[in-house]
């Protein structure tokens, strides 16, 4: 009997990247990708009875838990002005319990977040990266749970994790180390990321995210049918996709970016103690501090060639 | 030593040859005379006008002689086409003349065998001794200057070192092959950023071979009729003398006087002076029994069974270790001694095991030198020098037992944690056009956007899914993925000959591409001075030397080889379609090389643009 499984969905909740997806061709509104989104995340809750979902939210400069909510337990939604029965876990009698304690708890929770949104950051970066760290730290607490307080019960047995990450914009170079350090710790808990890319910008490190975890990196063309990639590509668990095809973009652009400007590279200058990537030569390392001789220096410096790769430090 | 005619001289077949020195010896058994001419070695049996050995020199690769001391004075050549070679033994009626006469032959063979020495290393990779062409000859004329005897000179080393290295990397044996001995390379430049290698040769030819660590322990071996037979050699006789010094007393005192040598050995191993030193157990058959001497048996010592060994080595036990040292203190327990903790179970296998001690004791010793004597000086520092109570402090003190305070954790403050934070803000990109919005833009933006978030019940009931757009994308996604299986599909195999050809023209481009970056770049800095001492100095000289000028030639020559590997991969190309492989396979499978090439061979042409 397979292991239980448990999805975590990271969204991006930046206002200004949804504001011109809605408005490109073939939109995608925000209330549109919401409403997919929880469908999608009620047939992963379907699919058996022990599965599990989270989800966290990226927003401009911070990033916040958002299902299960954070403090509260569960099951104690606001009600909704629908007008729905009043009833402890909320929802009407026609939704199965499960869907609607999920659905409900996790647009409450949204609804709350973006409300505190104060004014239009323009150039501050979704804090995905804060989000997939709390996301790892979730997964690795539910993998190893604190033991039972009857020693006689067998702990439950952790279950399979992986994320699911929809980007709406560009990444932000910025973030490449606690973004290299993210993938790392997700290649140790072995938990696939896959990378829902809903606009067309260029994001590399997304790319190896996936490719390096082993997950699906996805471009959606149709935006309308959303759901069908979702259903298609991302719902199955990790056992399962070893005997199906999913459809994974291969080509994966393995630059990265320097640790002084944070611009992307192709060819740069690595210290050999500590495989920090420079653009140009320094005459220290920044991060371990290992003095580079000058003689080096003065090759790399001096000469009249470029574009020798990756020079090595004695 | 003067050259020395001795013996009877047999009339040679052409009276006008000239030796360098002649010697009566036998071979085989058979008297006869040794000739020594500066290019053959000729054994005449005596009264047999044909010589049975009659031998160029050019092959001569090494000669033996065997112990001083040890009669008969014996001499061996050996030939690169003869490994067993001949033995020949000097028959003079004096061991000191025989002596001299063979000194005689090996000075005149020495310089010859040296010079067929580096004649043969100067050929790479090949055993026949025709030398080679290339810059290896001169250095292998100039080391085979006569009166140099047995002093190889640096070059010779060099190339002997080179061969070793070729001989242990076959591929790069093969390489060396295509590449030098057609001449399209020359050996410095082969060898030119292959230091390494050449350095972790001498490194191990340098390793010398300790001492042999077998106990001395000659085994009497049955021969046919029931004798006991064993083989005595000088090197048996020498270790015997280091291992058991009371056989090195009888011997010294006993021969010549009271026995002869060949007496000596034959009661010594069947005294029970020889049964006592054994170092395994002796079958019992009748002719193994030992036979009482009375001048062997003065030697005997009585059997080392005792509870405590006879040979007690080092005196000075470490202090923290020394149990004795506190038995004053155990006396008033009424405890009994432990007569439990006897040496060995069986009293017949004691002395054996304390042979093996002594002996590992005395390799230890010889291993490690002074070492020993050193810490028992210390140790001793009671009696001979100042007691220094601190002598054991070092030892005793555990870090467990020393009350750090409370450490609060040393903070991991990240230098210039600018750099890593992820606060600052980003750079825009080139294309980014960010429309400068009025304040009543950006609050119209967020209130649209909030009013998306709330009341998600209504989209979700209403929600179905588009019927076109979700058949296309499962057609999109379907034939992606058929895509990738056709990228992964196994091709059939390239045929192994013409993938063979495809390697050696790929590893010959890669070497020329090595060698033309290595001459245009600037030169790697020198090696720090722990590896310059170890006898780089030859090849470090070499290899830091070379001028401007040559760079430039060097960068000419390989761009010419360059311009010629397009061709070759045509010629590949075309040639696949006979052997039943896709050119467009081996087009594609040339790829990087070509683009490699292109870009060497471009930036030449900048560079000659420039000058």
């Amino acid at each position: 009997m397979s292991l239980p499984a448990h999805l975590s969905l990271i969204l991006d909740l930046s206002p200004v990247p949804w504001t011109a997806l809605s408005h490109s061709t073939p939109p995608l509104s925000l209330r549109a990708f919401l409403a997919q989104a929880l469908v999608f995340l009620n047939a992963h809750l379907a699919l058996r009875n022990e599965n599990s979902v989270s989800v966290f939210g990226a927003l401009p400069g911070r990033s916040v838990g958002l299902y299960p909510p954070p403090g509260r337990g569960h099951g104690h939604g606001r009600r909704q002005a629908g007008g729905e029965e009043e009833g402890s876990g909320g929802g009407d009698e026609n939704t199965f319990h499960v869907f609607g304690q999920a659905d409900e708890g996790l647009m409450s929770r949204v609804e709350e977040e973006v409300a505190g949104l104060e004014e239009v950051e323009e150039d501050t970066p979704p804090a995905l990266v804060g989000a997939l760290t709390k996301s790892l730290c979730y997964i690795n607490r539910l993998s190893n749970p604190p033991p039972p307080l009857n020693p006689t019960n067998a702990a439950p047995a952790p279950p399979h994790a992986r994320i699911v990450l929809f980007s709406v914009s560009q990444d932000a170079s910025m973030a490449y180390i606690p973004f290299m350090n993210c993938i790392f710790s997700a290649q140790k808990l072995k938990v696939p990321i896959d990378v829902c890319k809903l606009d067309d910008s260029e994001v590399i490190f997304l790319h190896q995210a996936s490719h390096l975890t082993g997950g699906a990196f996805v471009h959606i063309d149709q935006r309308e049918a959303l759901l069908q990639y979702l259903s298609m590509c991302f719902l199955s668990e990790t056992e399962t996709r070893k005997t199906l095809a999913v459809p994974t973009q291969d080509k994966v652009d393995f630059r990265a970016a320097c640790f002084c400007h944070k611009e992307i590279v192709d060819i740069g200058y690595v210290c050999s103690v500590c495989l920090s990537i420079f653009c140009t030569p320094v005459a220290q390392c920044s991060t371990c501090h290992t003095k580079f001789s000058p003689d080096t220096l003065l090759r790399f410096g001096g000469s009249a060639t470029n574009g020798h790769s990756n020079g090595t430090t004695a | 030593m003067s050259a020395y005619a001795a013996g009877p001289s047999t009339p040679t077949p052409n009276g006008a040859k000239k030796w360098l020195t002649r010697a009566p010896a036998t071979y085989n058994k058979l008297p006869g005379t040794l000739f020594l001419s500066p290019d053959r070695l000729v054994w005449k049996q005596d009264g047999v006008p044909q010589p049975p050995v009659n031998v160029q020199l050019l092959k001569a690769s090494a000669i033996f002689n065997s112990k001083e001391g040890a009669l008969p004075v014996r001499l061996k050549v050996v030939f690169t086409d003869n490994e067993k070679g001949f033995q020949f033994a000097f028959s003079s009626p004096t061991p000191s003349e025989a002596l001299a006469q063979r000194a005689e032959f090996v000075a005149h063979l020495t310089p010859i065998i040296n010079r067929n020495k580096s004649l043969l290393s100067g050929s790479p990779g090949s055993a026949p001794a025709t030398p080679a062409p290339g810059p290896s000859t001169p250095g292998a004329e100039r080391s085979a200057t006569p009166g140099a005897p047995g002093a190889a000179t640096a070059i010779g080393q060099e190339n002997a070192l080179r061969r070793s290295v070729l001989l242990s990397h076959p591929d790069l044996a093969a390489l060396h092959k295509d590449l030098v001995i057609s001449g399209q390379l020359s050996e410095s430049e082969f060898w030119h950023g292959r230091a390494h290698l050449l350095s972790a040769a001498r490194a191990q030819a340098g390793q010398k071979r300790g001492r042999a660590s077998q106990l001395v322990d000659p085994k009497p071996q049955t021969g046919e009729g029931g004798d006991i037979k064993i083989v005595i050699t000088p090197q048996l006789v020498h270790d015997i003398f280091e291992e058991f010094p009371v056989v090195a007393r009888a011997y010294s005192e006993n021969v010549p006087n009271e026995m002869s040598e060949s007496a000596f050995w034959a009661r010594y191993f069947q005294s029970a002076l020889f049964n006592q030193n054994r170092a395994s157990t002796r079958s019992s058959a009748p002719q193994h029994i030992v036979k009482p001497d009375p001048i062997l048996d003065r030697y005997l010592e009585p059997d080392d069974d005792g509870s405590a060994p006879r040979q007690i080595f080092s005196t000075a036990v470490d202090r923290l270790l020394d149990l004795g040292a506190t038995e004053e203190d155990h006396e008033e327990t009424g405890n009994e001694r432990d007569v439990t903790m006897q040496p060995g179970r069986e009293r017949g296998i004691l002395p054996l095991i304390r042979r093996f001690n002594v002996h590992s004791e005395r390799l230890l010793q010889q291993a490690l030198g002074e070492a020993p004597a050193g810490k028992r000086r210390k140790l001793e520092g009671g009696m001979d020098e100042r007691f220094d109570p601190n002598d054991y402090y070092d030892e005793i003190v555990l870090d467990d037992l020393i009350d750090h305070h409370a450490s609060t954790g040393v903070q991991l403050d990240l230098l210039n944690s600018s750099l890593f934070s992820t606060s600052t803000t980003v750079r825009k990109a080139a294309g980014d056009d960010a429309p400068v919005r009025t304040p009543s833009e950006s609050r119209a933006l967020l209130a649209d956007f909030r009013a998306q978030t709330a009341d998600y019940l209504r989209p979700l009931h209403a929600l179905k899914p588009a019927r076109k757009a979700a058949d296309a994308a499962l057609q999109a996604m379907t034939a992606s993925v058929q895509r990738q299986h056709a990228a992964h599909a196994a091709l059939p195999p390239i045929p192994a000959e013409f993938f063979r050809q495809m390697t050696t023209c790929q590893t010959a481009a890669n070497e020329f591409l090595r060698q033309f970056w290595g001459a245009v770049l600037p030169p790697p800095p020198p090696p720090p001075p722990i590896y310059a001492g170890v006898g780089s100095g030859v090849s470090g000289g070499e290899r830091l030397g070379l001028s401007n000028r040559e760079r430039a030639q060097k960068a000419q020559k390989m761009a010419g080889y360059l311009a010629r590997t397009g061709e070759k991969v045509d010629a590949l190309v075309s040639a696949a379609r006979g052997e039943g492989v896709d050119p467009e396979r081996v087009r594609a499978a040339f790829g990087p090389l070509m683009s490699a090439v292109d870009k060497a061979l471009k930036l030449y042409a900048q560079r000659r643009k420039k000058t």
